[in-house]
């Protein structure tokens, strides 16, 4: 193997490596919501899965209707909890799916 | 030397009306959009009112403070507290009279019910019903050297007055539309019953930007064209019904709204289209809205 094969190799095999301690620190949550149409909207939604226990960081999606939820690893949220806070808020809950990915990497279909 | 009685567009009754939503919503009225469950609404609607015609000029300026709470998920409840400024100007055996009132207004408090939704992606349909009551909180006895004030300049109306209806909003990305149909009833105090009213009102709120809906929540920018029919029949003095008072008016409001997850601030100036208002009652100039809503 040449010396620019062995050390690209390694290189790549070393970011992997971070990248998958990066992600392992973290779990992701879609949360699919009908009938939420403009920011302020969401926000009554937004607040109270934030205090959720083991949730870092909310993200939006309003266009596609979706809330992404980055919690601590090792917390699973329960999907009554949520279904239970979008409910109160008079929209719609329509699932909510596990991801591993981060939110910043989601494939735009979703 | 008086003020008569079709100030429709400045009472409480109709500042509470226009209360607040946990969304985008009318400026002029009010909306069928939800508030959340244990969430706080709060919108602070500055209301700068003019009126005049060949001997009288009228102007009121409100302060109306919103609260409004979501008890469920279908039903809300508004509470209504307005503080305000009239002056009125007229000429009086050829001089130049000035009087004026301020000080807290009559608070209304109201409850909302959604009866009817309809959630998809993309969109939501919504119908509600809403109810409740002017209280006399305003001082109705306001004086000034040349007398007692006549009612309609008073900062509070002295009677307990009633209001219903119902509002259905049609919301998307793109644009919402809602509709209200409201009655009111109003009751006797000091020898003096405002007409009943009726109000028919709609509201377009376009979104200008972004153009395009990317990813994240962006501000929106909307334009908003409302439209406000009223109805009202005439007042009673002392049981008398008085001819100069009562008729139909109808407004359009064009306005901006800008929107974003935390505040909603917006602007709009109500503009008289028609106002076949019977014998000599003042007529609208104008009434210009400034409001900030937030979510806390």
């Amino acid at each position: 193997m040449k010396p620019f094969v062995r050390l690209s190799a390694v290189v790549i095999g070393t970011a992997l490596l971070y990248a998958g301690a990066a992600f392992a620190d973290e779990t992701h949550y879609r949360v699919d919501v009908q009938g939420m149409n403009c920011p302020f909207c969401a926000y009554g939604i937004e607040k109270k899965l934030e205090k959720l226990d083991g949730v870092e960081k909310v993200d939006v999606e309003l266009a596609a209707g979706q809330f992404w939820l980055e919690v601590d690893d090792g917390v699973t949220l329960s999907e009554d909890t949520v279904s239970n806070i979008i409910r109160d808020a008079s929209f719609t809950f329509k699932g909510m799916t596990h991801h591993e990915e981060p939110a910043s990497l989601r494939d735009e279909s979703e | 030397m008086s003020v008569r009685r079709h100030d429709h567009l400045i009472g409480p009754l109709l500042l509470c009306l226009a209360a607040s939503s946990a969304a985008a919503a009318p400026i002029t009225f009010n909306t069928a959009l939800p508030v959340a469950r244990g969430e706080f609404i709060n919108r602070e609607l500055l209301v700068l009112k003019r009126a005049d015609d060949a001997g009288r000029d009228l102007d009121v300026n409100t302060l109306a403070s919103v609260l409004g709470y979501g008890f469920n998920a279908d039903l809300a409840i508004f509470g209504v507290l307005p503080y305000v400024d009239k002056e009125l100007q007229l000429m009086v055996g050829g001089t130049r009279v000035k009087r004026s009132s301020e000080g807290f207004g009559d608070a209304s408090v109201f409850a909302r019910y959604t009866f009817f939704k309809q959630n998809a992606r993309g969109h939501t349909f919504r119908i509600a019903a809403f109810g409740g009551v002017k209280a006399p909180t305003g001082d109705d006895n306001e004086t000034d050297a040349l007398g007692r004030l006549p009612i309609p300049l008073q900062s509070g109306s002295g009677s307990w007055d009633g209001f219903g209806g119902v509002v259905a909003t049609y919301q998307t990305l793109a644009f919402q539309v809602d509709a209200q149909l409201t009655y009111t009833a109003k009751s006797e105090a000091n020898g003096f019953e405002g007409g009943d009213e009726v109000r028919l009102d709609g509201s377009l709120q376009y979104r200008l930007l972004p153009r395009a809906l990317g990813r994240g929540t962006p501000d929106f920018l909307y334009a908003v064209l409302e439209a406000n029919v009223l109805h009202g029949s005439k007042n009673r003095v002392f049981g008398s019904r008085d001819p100069n008072s009562g008729g139909t008016s109808i407004f359009l409001s064009p306005g901006l709204q800008y929107v974003t997850h935390r505040y909603i601030l917006e602007s709009s100036v109500q503009l008289p289209v028609s106002q076949d208002l019977n014998g000599g009652a003042l007529e609208n100039d104008y009434v210009a809205r400034l409001g900030l809503r937030w979510n806390f």
